[in-house]
């Protein structure tokens, strides 16, 4: 019989499993349910599920009596497969009436059911990929640079540089995901235009180490984060910029933790860089005049709190229309992407994304924006799943596309 | 044995299971890592526990986290932004609970240790333990008054609006009736104790819901207070049945729900701790 590990929660975690109210508020908001409409997705159900466990286990007065009654392997694959298919997009935790920190403990259920042995074996693939490759993709490590190799000139920052101001971690899925090529080429030029003296890591650049976190694979992260660091180091530079909201969220708040020291020096995202640049005056923006609207990944609002830099970039353009969406900023729908689903169920996040492209036509906008490449890849394929004429972009693309030589 | 006797050996009978089933929760939490480690003997983690959280009280101040326990954790500022309606259902059972419950806690020790204990008879204390001075009946009533209300909305949420997110169990159905049974019981008890001690009309108005329901069941002439003993331990057998079943139930939120509150409203030194590995 399985049997759980409450040394995997923190002491307030197995608190909160009784402070929930069972309210239900989450179901409301839960993206995934919306669509999947299963129970074992609800916040509320995950909560319950451990909970009853954990008193069966443990706690229980029954339990207490009568003997320890351990969870059944039916319960523990139920459990696994409402865990599993949440995004991570932290929604039930803005809308929770007590405050419950969701997020962070449907990451250790995931290292409990990691533990358990009962997770999607895609995850294994995955944990592979990073063990052989420091990649999510497989791809051979030292292919890093390759969405660099179709650009008219290569920037002296982007290959060879042993030192510099600025370090820019490019990021697994930018690295080998095609669709978003486009995000790196563009930002290395702004960069550039800008005049600053930045640095990629080329093979030296590992996975954050995000996803094996949030699959619940946290221990197997450590290594890579200790390389990291020691590789930005060595390049002696003062600011770190990340593209991907997940490894800006791993660089800023959990490598300290880890590491339990300061890294010594700054993590930016680029659209906080971005509006540097722009408020410096080390970039000038030519005017676009088609309608967009902005889309917030969960990992940069809701996980970091970061809602207005990409919003004050995307306002700084002359002649932009930006109108908002139904859902923004902490209440922001899920584009679907998150929290590994991708991997185990696609047809999920294909449904997720759908609802958040409806908000988007909804403001007519031409181009949807947001500041992910992960999510530029889930609404991609969206748009053309769905045949939406709307072309998604990163902000960084749009501030390449106007950025006046 | 006297009727107070009894109610006080029930009640203590009560306090003590009530504070097993604390106990046996929190000996499950203490399972948990605190300060990111769950190799720690229990009683270093308690220390490690009254630490954190006076370290994190005088780091944070204690009046923004007084500030978190009040408008988050007692009067759920987030519930009344989101849903009006249940803001007021929750909040008009939850605060008339808790003043009634201080107000009882009160008037008991007023009662049973100053008057009869230590006999004394300040007027401060003739003042508190009389159920029929003005403030006294009217405090009580009114404190009934939105209970009622609020279990009335939340039955009908709960059994005919059914809204898709609630999920309705036997437990939740138990406890609404429960809550529902002390109120139902508690206006007759009122009216009949002013029938039985003859409370003069110029007093018994302030009960202004015991006191018309006293006028309209007299000419039952029943023998109202061996009904009225009765009744009381009905009435005072579901509270201390509710309350003895409350560590072991989700009505545990009470108590937890605004601790987490006000630890969640606290800024983190570095951001989310992902998946407890670090917190």
């Amino acid at each position: 019989m399985p049997e759980l590990d409450l040394s995997l929660f923190s002491f307030k975690q197995l608190m909160e499993l009784d402070a929930s109210t069972r309210c239900g508020e989450c179901i409301k908001w839960c993206p995934t349910f919306a669509v999947a409409e299963r129970d074992e997705i609800t916040p509320l159900d995950k909560i319950h599920t451990l909970r009853s466990f954990v008193k069966g286990q443990y706690g229980g007065f029954l339990a207490r009596l009568f003997g320890n009654r351990p969870p059944t392997e039916e319960g523990i694959k139920r459990w696994s497969r409402g865990t599993y298919d949440c995004t991570l997009c932290g929604r039930c935790a803005v809308v929770c009436p007590v405050h419950l920190d969701t997020r962070s403990l449907w990451i250790a259920m995931r290292e409990q059911l990691v533990k358990l042995g009962s997770y999607p074996q895609v995850m294994e693939n995955l944990r592979a990929n990073v063990a052989a490759q420091y990649n999510i993709s497989g791809d051979p490590a030292q292919d890093r640079l390759i969405w660099s190799e179709n650009l008219e000139r290569v920037p002296e920052g982007v290959r060879g540089k042993e030192q510099a101001e600025v370090v820019y971690f490019v990021g697994c899925t930018a690295s080998f995901y095609p669709l978003t090529y486009v995000i790196p080429q563009a930002f290395v030029q702004i960069l550039e235009k800008a005049g600053v003296d930045f640095a990629t890591m080329g093979a030296e650049e590992w996975c954050c180490g995000f996803p094996l976190i949030i699959a619940g694979m946290g221990s197997a992260a450590k290594e890579l984060i200790a390389h990291n660091v020691a590789a930005v180091r060595k390049l002696g530079a003062k600011t770190l910029i990340a593209a991907c909201p997940s490894c800006f969220h791993t660089w800023a708040h959990t490598y300290p933790e880890v590491l339990g020291e300061p890294l010594g020096f700054e993590v930016k995202h680029t659209t906080q860089w971005l509006e540097k640049l722009i408020a410096d005056g080390q970039i000038r923006l030519g005017p676009f005049d088609r309608p967009v609207t902005y889309h917030d990944p969960c990992d940069l609002g809701r996980t970091s709190g970061i809602y207005d830099a990409p919003r004050n970039v995307i306002r700084a353009i002359p002649g932009i229309k930006f109108k908002e969406m139904a859902e923004i900023r902490e209440y922001a729908l899920c584009c679907g992407g998150g929290g590994d689903v991708e991997m185990a169920d696609t047809e999920l996040v294909a449904a997720v994304s759908k609802r958040r492209l409806q908000q988007a036509q909804a403001t007519e906008a031409q181009v949807l924006l947001s500041a992910c490449q992960q999510c530029k890849r889930t609404l991609t394929a969206g748009t053309r799943r769905e045949k939406v004429r709307m072309q998604v972009w990163d902000v960084v693309e749009l501030v390449a596309h106007v950025t006046e030589s | 044995m006297s009727r107070l006797a009894l109610f006080w050996t029930s009640h203590l009978i009560i306090i003590t299971i009530g504070l097993i089933g604390l106990w046996m929760s929190v000996s499950v939490w203490l399972r948990g890592k605190v300060n990111g480690r769950a190799d720690l003997p229990m009683g270093a983690k308690i220390v490690a526990l009254f630490k954190i959280t006076w370290r994190t009280a005088c780091g944070a101040g204690f009046r923004p986290l007084l500030g978190a326990f009040v408008l988050d954790g007692l009067l759920h500022r987030r519930l009344w932004q989101e849903d009006k309606l249940r803001w007021i259902a929750h909040a008009s059972m939850f605060l008339p609970f808790l003043f009634l419950g201080l107000l009882s806690t009160i008037t008991g020790f007023f009662e049973e240790i100053l008057k009869h204990f230590l006999h004394l008879e300040t007027p401060l204390v003739l003042f508190i333990t009389n159920k029929d001075t003005p403030l006294m009946a009217l405090m009580n009533e009114i404190g009934g008054l939105p209970i009622l209300c609020g279990g009335i909305i939340v039955a009908v949420r709960r059994f005919i609006a059914r809204p898709a997110q609630l999920r309705t169990t036997a437990p939740d159905t138990l406890l609404i009736v429960a809550v529902l049974a002390i109120l139902v019981t508690g206006y007759p008890l009122e009216a009949m104790r002013l029938l039985f001690e003859n409370v003069p009309p110029s007093l018994a108005r302030y009960s202004f819901i015991g006191y018309p329901l006293a006028l309209l069941i007299k000419p039952l002439n029943w023998p109202w207070e061996s009904i009225h003993f009765w009744l009381f331990f009905f009435h005072v057998g579901i509270c201390s049945l509710a309350l003895l079943y409350l560590p072991f139930s989700k009505f545990f939120h009470i108590l937890v729900s605004p601790v987490i509150a006000v630890v969640n409203s606290v800024p983190k030194r570095a951001g989310f701790k992902e998946g407890g590995h670090y917190a």
